[in-house]
């Protein structure tokens, strides 16, 4: 090894003990806590009583989280951090709250310059009534949170990168996209759902609607407890998708590149489950309608399950499980072995591919 | 081995590369056989000196790019009879996306070797660039002197952890380029030499 080259080495790994110690130097004068080295210190609580009457409510909330909690008064409270540069304009106009992040323009960039921003408080909203009407909420960078038991009108619900939290909530049209968090509802009552994240997961549980749509970019879903009206449609790009206890009308679940799996899933109409992918694990679905479960690369399994007519494939996998009554069936395989029950002529179209995987498939009689 | 022989076996061996190349690689040879018989040197010494037929194969290899040598392999040594050229259109819609597809896939191989290469030197670079504005917001920030001992402190070993992996990541780079001149110089082998007499 060149001297230089040596040198330079020696000097490097010189930087990176000194730097080391540095760093401990510093947390040990701080405790080694580090919220001791942010500027948490710099925030400010805030509180803002309303007592203006409204029934919509309009909240642009920029950087930090917001929980929505039950007013222990008649008055609307709102409790919010601010620091400096940054506040919160609260006003009541046209019967509706609005609530507005503002952040200085004129800010120089060493006054911007955030280091180790360590702020763990969410704002708060206490609400003193059960009911509202429309609802617009947007956070850019932080969770939204609202459990208590509540009935609001057409709500609109955009996060940055946080987390919604929605429970115990009675709405008309709910629509929620989120960035790059998690979507978890639970005991949702409501008209038309659609929750759509691009990098998080999307976990619902006891819903009812008349129509449900989850989309999620690369997060999984979990439906669990949903009795939907009209249609039920889940997507994912590279997760699973789970829909278990579930009644509607129609039910649509398809993933990339994960699984796609249900339990106890009940469909007047149509069921198809679809993925790229991953494997389809069916049990005690039915469906009034035809049921469809196709799979590019993985296996397909079914647990009691039926359809007026059914439809399994799979490009390179097995097909097997047991279904509740007899069918046509039409089978084809490119290599492996075949077993069916016998014809019924009085059922519907069984139709099974695969390219590569073993068929078998049989009846199951409900004691 | 004779000055004839060994002529004749990389005369040989060097088959599939143009008449020219392997001419001027001959000569090459001839001469410094020659010098070294007219500095005292035997002629089976001369000749041992320079080491083994494949040795000095991939030594010329080396120096003729991939291209030249493919080209060479298919370009048709005589005129195509009419049923070869009627057999090349009536086949085209097959080996000219098997060639193109060929093509890509080794282009694209070549251009990873490059892009990993260049990742390494990018993150390489941010990690220096994060040290050093560590130690720029350890003097610009207004929080005390424990936060800014902290950020230079962070600074100053990130900036020694960037050196350090400059020289480890040179030598994985040197490492890939050694690869991936082995793997040009396997296909070239596919296109050049004969069977020995």
């Amino acid at each position: 090894m060149k001297k230089a080259v040596l040198i330079t080495i020696l000097i490097a790994i010189g930087m990176i003990l000194a730097g080391g110690a540095m760093v401990f130097v510093s947390m040990a004068a701080t405790g080694f806590n580090i919220k001791n080295l942010a500027q948490t210190e710099e925030y400010e609580e805030k509180k803002f009583d309303i007592t203006e009457d409204f029934t919509n409510i309009n909240l642009d909330m920029d950087s930090k989280g917001l929980e929505i909690l039950k007013s222990s008064d008649e008055n609307t409270h709102l409790i919010v951090y601010e620091k400096e540069h940054e506040h919160f304009e609260v006003n009541v106009n046209d019967d509706t709250l609005e609530v507005v992040f503002k952040e200085d323009e004129n800010v120089s960039w060493i006054d911007s310059l955030v280091i180790l921003d360590i702020q763990t408080e969410n704002n708060k909203l206490y609400l003193p009534k059960d009911t509202y009407d429309n609802v617009v909420a947007k956070v850019e960078s932080g969770s939204l949170t609202s459990e208590i038991a509540i009935t609001f009108g057409d709500t609109d619900i955009t996060l940055g990168s946080g987390e919604l939290n929605l429970a115990n909530t009675t709405l008309q049209d709910l629509d929620i996209t989120v960035g790059s968090g998690n979507i978890i509802m639970n005991t949702i009552n409501a008209k038309d759902v659609n929750a759509k994240s691009n990098s998080g997961r999307i976990e619902i549980a006891t819903i009812t609607s008349k129509s449900l749509t989850a989309d999620a970019g690369s997060g999984s879903i979990k439906i669990m407890g949903a009795d939907v009206e009209e249609s039920i449609k889940a997507k994912s790009s590279s997760g699973s998708v789970h829909c278990d206890d579930a009644k509607c009308r129609e039910a649509s679940l398809k993933s990339g590149s994960g699984s796609v799996n249900t339990m106890n899933v009940t469909c007047e109409g149509n069921f198809e489950g679809n993925t790229s992918s991953g494997s389809v694990n069916l049990f005690e679905t039915v469906s009034g309608g035809d049921l469809k479960a196709k799979t590019g690369s993985g296996s397909i399994h079914l647990d009691s399950c039926d359809g007026a007519n059914m439809e399994l494939q799979t490009s390179s996998g097995s097909i097997k499980g047991t279904i509740k009554s007899g069918k046509i069936f039409e089978t084809k395989t490119g290599a492996g072995s075949i077993s069916v029950p016998s014809n019924d002529l009085n059922g519907g179209q069984c139709n099974v591919r695969t390219g590569s995987g073993s068929i078998k498939l049989e009846l199951v009689t409900e004691e | 081995m004779t000055k004839a022989e060994f002529i004749e076996q990389l005369s040989t061996t060097l088959k599939g590369l143009s008449d020219e190349d392997i001419k001027k690689s001959l000569d090459y040879y001839e001469e410094m056989i020659d010098d070294r018989m007219e500095d005292g040197k035997s002629e089976e010494e001369a000749v041992g000196g320079l080491g083994t037929i494949d040795e000095i194969k991939d030594g010329i290899l080396e120096d003729i790019p991939i291209t030249k040598i493919v080209k060479e392999k298919i370009k048709p040594k005589r005129a195509l009879k009419a049923w070869e050229i009627v057999l090349l259109i009536i086949g085209s819609p097959v080996w000219i996306p098997v060639t193109a597809a060929i093509i890509v896939v080794a282009l694209v191989i070549y251009l990873c070797f490059w892009i990993i290469i260049l990742c390494l030197y990018v993150f390489d670079f941010a990690v220096f660039l994060s040290g050093f504005g560590g130690i720029i917001g350890a003097f610009a920030q207004q929080q005390g002197f424990n936060t800014g001992l902290f950020l230079a402190g962070c600074g100053i070993a990130l900036i020694g952890v960037a050196i350090l992996l400059f020289f480890g990541f040179t030598q994985i780079a040197r490492g890939m380029l050694f690869v991936s001149k082995k793997i040009a110089l396997g296909i070239k082998r596919m296109f050049v030499g004969g069977k020995e007499k």
